[in-house]
């Protein structure tokens, strides 16, 4: 990788590991800024699948009667359904068994030992009745993340927000990554909600938000990404996240406006100066700035 | 070049960006600098500022900036000293002989009468020395793209390219650029923050400035306080000190011609709302600028084929390429379409019905009286007649009653029925004729192919059914605001040599 997306990655991974205790702030300026928003992420979401509290699903106790759920098939696709009821058995040694309602093929129950073996996991996207893939390039996420796949992808998170135009999506899309000897996009590690409608898998990690959206539902996410000045002026106010990042193309012209702003912002919340990481060394060209609202 | 690639280009061109200085010599030029400065500090003096302004001052920052910043011949049109000298020399009259601005003009007639003669103009020299194949040139004002882009076509065999300098925004990275000004002129801007992204993240890693010694070259600061980005891109005069130049509010050429538009008093000419748009290769127009108003674009889709697009007129950016009629001797397209598809056989009835209105008009000597007659006496509702009597484009009233009021009043009442008939069947025409235009455009547009249009400079001619002379134009300036212009005007594409 060039030394400027080793240092955004790193950026990332290192912002992934800092405590959640305080609102903290950062901004990068570039002469061009394709691909670093995505390389951000892409760095903040490693840092994370390495994380046992991260991969792991929730257990069967937590799930009630008509939850929705999915779960993997013969052919490693995964299933949509709702969730029926535990019965817990008598029998010594117990063979407890759950019902559920499979989208496609109706009522059906397992013992409770397959709950962990075929994923069962719940599901908050929209309903399916067809199989749908784990994701898009499983053979690039399992480079990228070996012996945690099955489990980062059976489960969705709103953990990575991404504000940005058209081209932030071109840039989760393009497909100039390589790992192990597979190629991939940002997206096969990200899984941006709705990005494709094209062989997309139905858990994701990340969220999209245009800036020119009108929706008044504030979104929740760990990290937020506003790539560009309209990105930051138009939504900072709708996404509550602990750790922002602000990507600015130093050739936007409402970029100067923008830090303008953010600077009046950071001295009204009293801000406190962030310094970066000593094991990261900020590449010749790009500018940044960081502060912590206590 | 991939994404990730992009960046890295970006950075690494920053990085490496150097900056020259040519700096060019002319006695003549380099006085009128000095003149300019005495005659902005009479003008500050005086107290009718803002005339004396425009009579004097501004056209002398005017030839001050084309002399300090183009290659073209000081007796070319394209400078314009002749016409410059004529407008001072006619204004100076109306001063006293020893007013200090008169005297300051004065002089400077005698230097722009001496430049004329001069056979050479420096800035072409250094231009074509710094030019080599795929250099970029950069112009503050896109007015001069298409005329210089004709100019260096002429004297280099290699491919190159000229740009305004707003579009570096776009502008993918190159080896060498030529700015034909100071880092000062280009990044200056009239009671703004001055802009310095060119000198901060260039988008060349050659970046060579051809330029008269004036003007400080601007701070260049990161975005960041204190970040190690800051640049510092500091040359040495060569010819000693040379007076400051002060921040000014520079024309755009594009703005002297659509200044000249003159509004029209007559009472028979309709006004509506338009704005200026520049075109490439020496031409202008005004553009409707109605809420409903379309115009038709050419894109390139994404399987790279053109195709043709019906936008509304505020959506118009510059840099795209449109298809308008030339020169008012064109027809409008929707008549003329119309006409080929039978209307031409029914105009003699609209025509009929329009001159009657029109003789009554002048008869009774003005149309208010006309109006309170229509509207107490006979009921129709006037809002519209200037627009039925005097605007080409409008057929006859909507409401049948309201027409067959002005029949009435008229004396037409015998032959209303027939008329309305044919100018119903006019008003279906047009609206079949519509679609038969898109239809003809289209065809013609998918005709074209990408690179043609590069090639062309910017305007190409397509000759279709009934459509008269249309030109696919790039269109170079678009201005913010809208003013009332006459109809007649009003879509219209016209040279630029005729306005200036």
């Amino acid at each position: 990788m060039p030394a400027w997306a080793e240092f955004v990655y790193g950026f990332g991974r290192w912002l992934a590991t800092e405590p959640l205790e305080t609102e903290k702030w950062h901004v990068l300026t570039f002469p061009g800024t394709r691909m670093v928003s995505g390389m951000l992420a892409a760095g903040f979401a490693s840092a994370r699948f390495e994380s046992l509290d991260f991969y792991s699903r929730e257990s069967i106790e937590t799930l009630s009667d008509g939850d929705q759920i999915t779960w993997l098939d013969s052919h490693s696709q995964l299933s949509h359904g709702t969730f029926g009821q535990l019965t817990i058995s008598e029998l010594d040694p117990p063979k407890n068994k759950f019902s559920y309602v499979c989208s496609r093929r109706g009522a059906m129950s397992r013992y409770t030992e397959y709950f962990d073996k075929y994923r069962f996991s719940r599901f908050d996207g929209a309903p399916f009745v067809h199989a749908r893939p784990l994701s898009r390039n499983f053979n690039f996420l399992d480079a990228f993340a070996p012996g945690r796949v099955i489990d980062l992808t059976t489960q969705s998170k709103n953990e990575i927000c991404l504000v940005g135009d058209q081209e932030i999506r071109n840039d989760l899309l393009a497909q100039e990554l390589s790992c192990e000897g597979t190629i991939g996009c940002l997206d096969d590690i990200l899984r941006v909600k709705d990005l494709d409608d094209v062989r997309e898998s139905p858990h994701h990690l990340s969220l999209y938000v245009n800036p020119a959206s009108r929706s008044l539902l504030e979104v929740e996410a760990d990290f937020t990404v506003y790539d560009g000045s309209r990105a930051v002026s138009r939504q900072r106010n709708y996404v509550n996240s602990f750790t922002s990042v602000v990507v600015l193309n130093r050739w936007d012209i409402h970029a100067r406006e923008v830090l303008s702003s953010l600077k009046s912002f950071r001295t009204r919340s009293r801000g406190s100066s962030v310094k970066l990481a000593p094991t990261l060394s900020l590449p010749k060209g790009i500018e940044y700035m960081g502060w912590s609202i206590n | 070049m991939n994404r990730l690639g992009d960046t890295t280009h970006a950075l690494q061109t920053r990085n490496s960006a150097t900056f020259s200085f040519d700096f060019a010599r002319q006695a003549q030029v380099e006085k009128l600098w000095v003149e300019c400065r005495s005659l902005q500090l009479a003008v500050r003096d005086a107290e009718a500022l803002s005339e004396y302004y425009e009579m004097f001052l501004a056209p002398v920052q005017r030839a001050r900036t084309k002399l300090s910043t183009l290659p073209f011949q000081y007796s070319g049109m394209e400078m314009g000293i002749q016409s410059t000298i004529e407008l001072l020399a006619s204004n100076a009259q109306s001063l006293d002989d020893f007013n200090a601005i008169r005297v300051i003009v004065e002089r400077t007639l005698t230097l722009l009468e001496k430049l004329i003669h001069e056979r050479e103009n420096p800035i072409n020299e250094k231009l074509l020395q710094a030019l080599e194949e795929g250099a970029v040139v950069v112009v503050k004002d896109s007015f001069w793209v298409s005329p210089l882009t004709s100019h260096l076509e002429k004297s280099c065999d290699f491919p190159l390219r000229v740009i305004q300098f707003k579009r570096l925004l776009d502008e993918e990275i190159s080896h060498k650029m030529v700015y034909l000004g100071s880092p000062f002129y280009f990044s200056s801007r009239y009671r703004s923050e001055p802009d310095t992204r060119f000198l901060l993240d260039p988008k060349s890693a050659l970046n060579h400035f051809i330029l008269y010694p004036f003007g400080k070259s601007p701070d260049v600061d990161g975005l960041i306080d204190s970040s190690a980005i800051s640049r510092s891109v500091r040359y040495s005069l060569p010819f000693g000190s040379m007076p400051e130049m002060e921040m000014e509010a520079l024309r755009s050429e594009w703005e002297v011609i659509s200044a000249s538009a003159e509004p029209s008093n007559s009472e028979t000419e309709i006004m509506e709302m338009a704005r200026f748009v520049g075109l490439a290769n020496g031409h202008h127009m005004w553009m409707s600028a109605r809420p409903d108003s379309r115009c038709r674009v050419v894109v390139v889709s994404s399987e790279g084929v053109l195709e043709l697009e019906s936008r509304q007129t505020s959506e118009l950016h510059e840099g795209e390429l449109i298809v308008e009629r030339i020169g008012r001797s064109s027809p409008i397209l929707i008549d003329s379409v119309a006409d080929g598809l039978g209307a031409l056989r029914l105009r003699a009835s609209q025509s009929h019905w329009k001159d009657a209105l029109k003789q009554r008009i002048e008869e009774t000597g003005n149309l208010k009286a006309v109006q309170r007659s229509l509207s107490n006496e006979y009921g129709v509702d006037v809002q519209n007649l200037r627009h039925w009597v005097y605007d080409p484009r409008s057929i006859a009233p909507n409401s049948k009653s309201d027409f067959l009021g002005t029949c009435r009043y008229l004396g037409l009442i015998d032959s209303a029925e027939s008329l309305w008939t044919d100018l119903q069947a006019i008003r279906k025409l047009h609206l079949k004729a519509g679609g038969v235009i898109l239809a003809r455009l289209r065809s013609a547009v998918l005709a074209l192919s990408g690179d043609d249009l590069v090639k062309s400079g910017g305007m190409s001619s397509i000759h279709i059914e009934d459509c008269g002379a249309l030109g696919v134009f790039r269109v170079e300036y678009v201005e913010e605001t809208a003013v009332l212009i006459p109809i007649s005007m009003i879509d219209v594409v016209a040279k630029n040599d005729e306005a200036l």
